[in-house]
């Protein structure tokens, strides 16, 4: 685990040092909140919502932690489950909220050559065939390969066991495959 | 005329590998901060030793309480209850009601003193954590 977040969480439960889990925030924020947002199908304000969610039980919950895994994986396991939770109480209730932001990849992006445009739009194919996937497919393709976590930390996060993993990958490599079967060299 | 030659199948592997290579490089771009680390810290819940500090107070102010009830309701009954309580002991221990005494007394003074003792010796391991 990261030396830096060994120590800052030490911090937290010996003194009850805020300041130090401002530090583990702002360290996390990016990673949580850009995974929340693929699972939410970029509905930025849900994202949001479900982040805040998951670094105040993080807080509640840091005792729990013993270093098994690393921090960041530790609070990806906590967001899914935030996840999961308001996607059962949306199949309750009513469609999720929010509006989803279609942000423009090549915003601020002059881009003039082909080789930059061709990224640009595999970028933008890559994105759409990722929305293609199941939510378990997408997760399981997010952190490991997106988060660099490994197989079996990626079960953890998900909470399904190690061959469920294998298997969403497997599935979601042969969709993509397929979705991108036109970026293949010829 | 010959007829044009089928395409030849992609290697699968290939193509694996060229997917793989696609998710490792569509990583997510940064997210900017923008104030959101002030609203979680704002959104924290109240400060965890506060909490504890709060528990401990109401735990004590709830015994204290108890024994206080206790001897207002009841008055000299709980002297006249101890005394009898000795006695019946006593009679059977075998031993002299104040000798039972001293030693009901020794034994709660050492149950306190361990209680305190282990009381700081788990504070002090939290410290060292």
């Amino acid at each position: 685990m990261n030396h830096r977040d060994t120590e800052l969480i030490a911090r937290v439960l010996a003194n009850d040092d805020r300041h130090a889990f401002g530090e583990l925030v702002r360290q996390h924020q990016s990673a949580v909140r850009g995974f929340l947002r693929r699972l939410t199908g970029g509905r930025y304000a849900l994202a949001d919502d479900l982040a805040q969610e998951t670094f105040i039980e993080a807080y509640r919950c840091l005792a729990r932690f013993h270093g098994e895994s690393a921090f960041g994986t530790w609070l990806h396991g906590i967001a899914y489950n935030r996840f999961r939770i308001a996607r059962r109480r949306q199949r309750e209730t009513v469609e999720w909220t929010g509006e989803i932001e279609t942000r423009d990849t090549t915003e601020g992006c002059e881009t003039t050559s082909p080789a930059a445009t061709a990224t640009v739009d595999l970028q933008q194919d890559l994105a759409a065939a990722l929305a293609r996937l199941s939510t378990d497919e997408q997760s399981a393709i997010h952190l490991c390969y997106a988060e660099g976590l490994t197989h079996e930390e990626a079960a953890g996060v998900l909470g399904c066991p190690l061959g469920t993993v294998k298997t969403h990958i497997l599935r979601a490599k042969d969709k993509l495959r397929a979705y991108l079967s036109a970026w293949a060299p010829a | 005329m010959n007829a044009p030659e089928p395409p030849a199948p992609s290697d699968p592997s290939a193509d694996d590998a060229r997917v793989e290579k696609m998710l490792r490089e569509a990583s997510l771009p940064y997210i900017d901060d923008a104030g959101f680390t002030n609203r979680i810290m704002v959104a924290l819940p109240a400060s965890r030793r506060h909490a504890e500090r709060r528990r401990s107070v109401l735990l004590l102010g709830a015994v204290l309480l108890g024994c206080g009830q206790t001897a207002v309701f009841s008055g000299s009954k709980v002297l006249e209850f101890s005394s009898i309580l000795m006695e019946r002991l006593a009679a059977w221990s075998a031993l002299p009601v104040p000798g039972l005494g001293a030693t009901f007394t020794a034994g709660m003074l050492a149950c306190w003193v361990l209680t305190l003792a282990a009381g700081g010796w788990a504070w002090a391991r939290t410290r060292q954590s």
